[in-house]
């Protein structure tokens, strides 16, 4: 097989609706891919406020239990599965092939299917708010028996099981479609070692999503057999095993968390290097420390089991500590690259910046608690709630608007105002650490996670009314970001082609690319492309 | 195809490596199992790499490739529109869903995905 080998893109481009729904076009699904989690962020980011004004002092009842089981369970399974993930995976559908020089995905249908699937399968997710009972209100992690039958009667379960199965389904076919991409259609001379550190992340999320995803998929079958046909796999009234449940689930669950980090690993990477007007420092160190970071994350699922007794906790405190190890290196290689740059502080290096910060709270306490003793005082409190906020929300959350800062004048040509956006990262900033900082101190003084209203004594209400002050922080950024693009929107200054300087392919093209993504593809000497090509006498780094 | 192999052999070296050291000192059969059948999943992928594709030659993996070089017969044109993704979707939506109200609408997306994986089918050739 060669290179000679790619088909061509030869359509002529429609823009009226049908051509959105019927596109193939790697650009488009990825576009529909970003939009439709920006439209369950929305969602998602909405309900959490519900969940913050309930708590904003004790004894509240603007929610009963049941309505605020059901809205946290919608706010984690929306963030989870339907934004943070497959905000990642819409990037990478957009920016892969313009990064390697492809004309589109290996296999455009599929792509369009994943879509699709994943559209409809988070609507079945909240439909199931719709029902008799309401939403599903066993928690993200559906623990079973909580979400057996005989506890949680309601159809919402159902639909939340049926409409994860089918985002699932979705993920693994788009990962398969990045690794047959990225393998395969890559232009002439961009060898493995030249494609930029975000494709490279994809490369590792995808062989995540490929070993993980299945045990899901496994999981959600089983417990709906249990639920409607009768079976009693993780029911220990009846035979089955609760443990097995759990076990399954963390086996994916927990590689999930890095492909919640991955492909946002990757967006800082390019966003650092090109605002320190650096290339990445340590390249191959990157590469390598996404696969070990993959690698150790299959063996780290019962971590999140150490209180059932029924683990090797010492294996898996040994495994999770060691997964500090790349992520130290990848944070050494980050302050490495932007050392004695000429950095550049847009706001899309801003929010870089805000991840560095964020995320190493997020792993610094996330190594606190792989080790069991400290893990069986921090269990199920709002300690836990805190850390996984610092690396999902303060890691992966700021990333997501890093990109967007940062590729938008790509997509559509003109950028958005960076006098908005410094005000949108400072608002978010400060309300994110208002808001998650005292959790780790409600956390301390004992504040279980999921319940909606708590003691009137001690500190917990003023911790509770700080973090709640953060999140109305949060949401007025939310605002400033959505005046931003429409004033932007309004101006629509034309941004050219690379208006960051960037030196990766996808800047080689027009903003926005054409839908054959290149009309002239430069020559690939290096993993810096467009930099060879300024530079014609200097020597290739790579 | 060097590196995709050497990645998806070593991956699955590891996997076998973790999934051993698991069992040796966990000795716990839902988790051994698992990467077990993890490793085995990516021994088959590897096998493929290993096998199938030892031969291959891709212009991206010469340093100094050119496009000229590249320039090839055409092998055919990328699909830019198809109906089959938006229907396949609607026709699963209702086949699980219909799993959880109605064995009716799960039994019509059964049939609307037969035949749009014939009309796929077509479409492809």
């Amino acid at each position: 097989m060669t290179s000679a080998a790619v088909p061509r893109v030869t359509a002529p481009e429609r823009r009226d609706i049908l051509s959105w729904i019927t596109s193939t076009d790697h650009k488009r699904v990825g576009f529909l891919y970003m939009a439709t989690t920006l439209g369950f962020m929305l969602i998602a980011g909405l309900l959490a406020m519900l969940i913050r004004t309930q708590l904003a002092r004790p004894g509240s009842t603007l929610l009963q239990a049941h309505a605020y089981n059901q809205i946290f369970t919608l706010h984690g399974t929306a963030m989870i599965f339907l934004v943070i993930a497959p905000f990642g995976l819409g990037l990478a559908n957009y920016l892969i092939p313009l990064q390697i020089g492809a004309p589109d995905m290996a296999f455009p249908r599929l792509n369009a299917t994943s879509f699709w699937l994943f559209l409809f399968g988070g609507l079945i997710v909240f439909a199931g708010a719709a029902t008799n009972e309401g939403a599903a209100s066993a928690g993200w992690t559906s623990y079973a028996p909580l979400s057996e039958i005989r506890i949680s009667t309601g159809l919402g379960q159902d639909f939340w099981i049926v409409g994860l199965a089918m985002v699932s389904a979705a993920s693994i076919m788009t990962a398969i479609n990045f690794v047959t991409t990225t393998f395969v259609y890559r232009a002439p001379g961009m060898t493995m070692w030249r494609i930029p550190i975000f494709t490279w992340e994809m490369v590792a999320t995808s062989l995540l999503i490929f070993m993980a995803f299945p045990s899901l998929m496994a999981t959600l079958l089983l417990l709906f057999v249990d639920r409607r046909f009768g079976g009693h796999a993780f029911d220990p009234a009846l035979g089955g095993s609760a443990i097995l449940y759990q076990h399954l689930f963390w086996f994916f669950g927990h590689p999930e968390v890095y492909v919640l980090i991955l492909p946002f690993f990757g967006i800082v990477s390019e966003v650092i290097s090109t605002f320190s007007g650096r290339p990445m420092f340590g390249y191959t160190g990157m590469v390598l420390a996404a696969f070990a970071i993959a690698g150790l994350s299959m063996g780290v699922w019962a971590h999140h089991m150490f209180t059932t007794g029924a683990v090797n906790d010492p294996f898996f405190s040994f495994v999770s500590f060691l997964i500090a190890v790349p992520t130290g290196i990848k944070f050494f290689n980050w302050i490495c690259t932007m050392w004695g740059g000429s950095i550049r502080y847009t706001t899309a290096m801003l929010y870089a910046i805000g991840f560095l910060l964020n995320f190493l709270l997020g792993g610094v306490t996330g190594v606190m608690i792989a080790s069991p003793s400290l893990d069986f005082q921090a269990r199920d409190s709002y300690f836990i709630v805190a850390h996984f906020h610092y690396t999902i929300g303060g890691g992966s959350f700021f990333a997501l608007f890093a990109a967007l800062y940062y590729w938008w004048p790509k997509v559509f040509g003109w950028k958005l105002d960076e006098r908005l956006g410094k005000i949108n990262f400072w608002l978010t900033f400060v309300g994110f650490n208002v808001t998650f900082l005292p959790m780790f101190f409600m956390g301390m003084f004992g504040m279980p996670r999921r319940i909606y209203t708590y003691p009137a004594t001690g500190p917990l209400p003023m911790l509770n009314a700080i973090a709640t002050t953060g999140a109305y922080l949060m949401l007025i950024a939310a605002a400033v970001f959505v005046v931003n693009i429409i004033v932007s929107a309004r101006r629509r200054e034309p941004a050219g082609d690379n208006p960051w300087h960037g030196y990766t392919l996808e800047w080689a093209t027009t903003s926005p690319p054409p839908e054959h993504n290149f009309e002239r593809l430069p020559p690939i000497r290096s993993a810096r492309p467009l930099w060879n090509l300024e530079h014609p006498d200097a020597e290739a780094t790579s | 195809m060097k590196v995709a192999r050497t990645l998806f052999v070593s991956s699955a070296v590891f996997s076998g490596v973790l999934g051993f050291a698991y069992w040796w000192i966990a000795r716990e059969p839902a988790g051994t199992t698992l990467l077990a059948f993890m490793t085995a999943a990516l021994l088959v992928i590897a096998g493929y790499m290993f096998f199938a594709e030892r031969d291959a030659d891709l212009f991206a993996d010469r340093p100094d490739a050119t496009m000229q070089q590249a320039a090839g017969e055409h092998v055919g044109t990328y699909v830019t529109q198809s109906r089959a993704p938006f229907w396949i979707a609607i026709a699963v939506g209702a086949l699980v869903l219909g799993l959880v109200v109605s064995p009716a609408a799960a039994g019509l997306g059964i049939v609307a995905l037969f035949f749009l994986g014939l009309l796929l089918i077509l479409q492809s050739r």
